[in-house]
């Protein structure tokens, strides 16, 4: 979807007596850009497949049903994970977390990660950010998991942007404090 | 454990996101720098940590998350626009009853002479008007404003009930 065809996303919506700001045909272009990095994004949240699935659907409902003007395809992203990071904190509220962390994996995922994540440093960041408080866990997966940069971080999780420094900084710190020592002392991930 | 931010943090977190090797003056920094050191493990993992889960997920597709949405939609839409509709058939309920309650006013107005002589009405008003020298209420004077009592309160919520899911 071009920033031309953005622009008039808001006319498109209510110009029309259509259900939704996109056509179908703008519709798939938009969620296959974004859709696996929002799933990702919801999946490391919730650490359950089929709630990412479902919080998925919800949050692309709700952007198809909210007429706005949208400034570029960041705008257009940053609404997404900020609708994704409410539709998260909602559910939150509703249903206290029955997960437990060593087990926060669907099978399929958690399969695969054993494979992948071999040393023991790996699954100790692992474990001790599924102990973080949801919002240290967003803003470290996106400004480290996904690159995103402190106006786009602040965009999506509704804080202000020159205080995104400082709330990394903290998250980091939660981070480090929940490591064990050996962990701690190598640096997450024991690659340093 | 690192207490401050460093000013080449943005580039350390830059170069582990990218998958770069990091440059000669850039890796000098990080091998002194416990912040940077930390950022560039914790970047390394949780990016790596993106590109499994990505590897692995099995997003909806969009042709369904689309049908679904359209369906929804569509049901939304349809309550919406005949909500009004639901509204207005309760109004029009409530202003029949009223109307029917007046019309059986009048007409037992009219017909209260006949009714009078009913002995099951007589029977009725003797119970209602008698007083207990003692206090008491008679059982049938209890039993009617039960009765009563359990209509004004039944009605409302059978009707909520009626109509809350449209």
């Amino acid at each position: 979807m071009s920033e031309t065809r953005l622009d008039t996303l808001a006319l498109h919506a209510t110009a029309c007596d259509e259900p939704f700001v996109l056509r179908e045909d703008e519709f798939r272009l938009l969620y296959d850009r974004t859709s696996r990095g929002l799933w990702a994004y919801v999946y490391r949240l919730t650490r359950d497949s089929h709630t990412a699935d479902d919080l998925l659907q919800e949050t692309y409902y709700r952007f198809l049903r909210t007429p706005a003007t949208y400034d570029g395809d960041l705008h257009v992203r940053n609404t997404l994970y900020r609708i994704a990071t409410n539709l998260v904190r909602d559910r939150r509220r509703r249903t206290r977390p029955t997960v437990s962390i060593d087990h926060d994996e669907t099978p399929v995922l958690a399969a695969a990660h054993d494979e992948v994540h071999v040393t023991g440093e790996r699954t100790d960041v692992r474990r001790a950010m599924a102990q973080l408080r949801d919002r240290d866990q967003q803003l470290l997966w996106l400004a480290y998991a996904e690159g995103s940069s402190h106006q786009e971080i602040a965009a999506s999780l509704g804080v202000r942007a020159n205080s995104v420094k400082t709330l990394l900084f903290r998250a980091r710190q939660r981070l480090a404090a929940l490591l064990p020592r050996t962990t701690r002392d190598a640096g997450p991930g024991g690659r340093s | 454990m690192m207490t401050r931010t460093c000013s080449h943090e943005d580039a350390v977190v830059a170069a582990a996101l990218a998958g770069h090797e990091l440059d000669a003056p850039l890796e000098a920094h990080v091998a002194g720098c416990a912040n940077c050191r930390e950022v560039h493990a914790l970047v390394s993992v949780l990016h790596d940590d993106r590109a499994d889960t990505l590897a692995q997920a099995q997003v909806p597709s969009a042709g369904l998350v689309w049908w679904k949405a359209t369906l929804r939609a569509r049901h939304e839409d349809a309550a919406r626009a005949t909500r009004p509709i639901t509204v207005v058939a309760a109004v029009t309920a409530a202003a029949v009853a009223g109307l029917l309650v007046s019309v059986a006013g009048l007409l037992a107005w009219w017909m209260q002479d006949a009714l009078a002589a009913q002995p099951i009405v007589q029977a009725l008003a003797a119970a209602m008007s008698t007083s207990d020298p003692s206090g008491a209420v008679s059982g049938v004077r209890l039993a009617v404003w039960l009765v009563a009592g359990a209509l004004l309160v039944a009605t409302p919520l059978l009707l909520y009930v009626a109509l809350r899911d449209e």
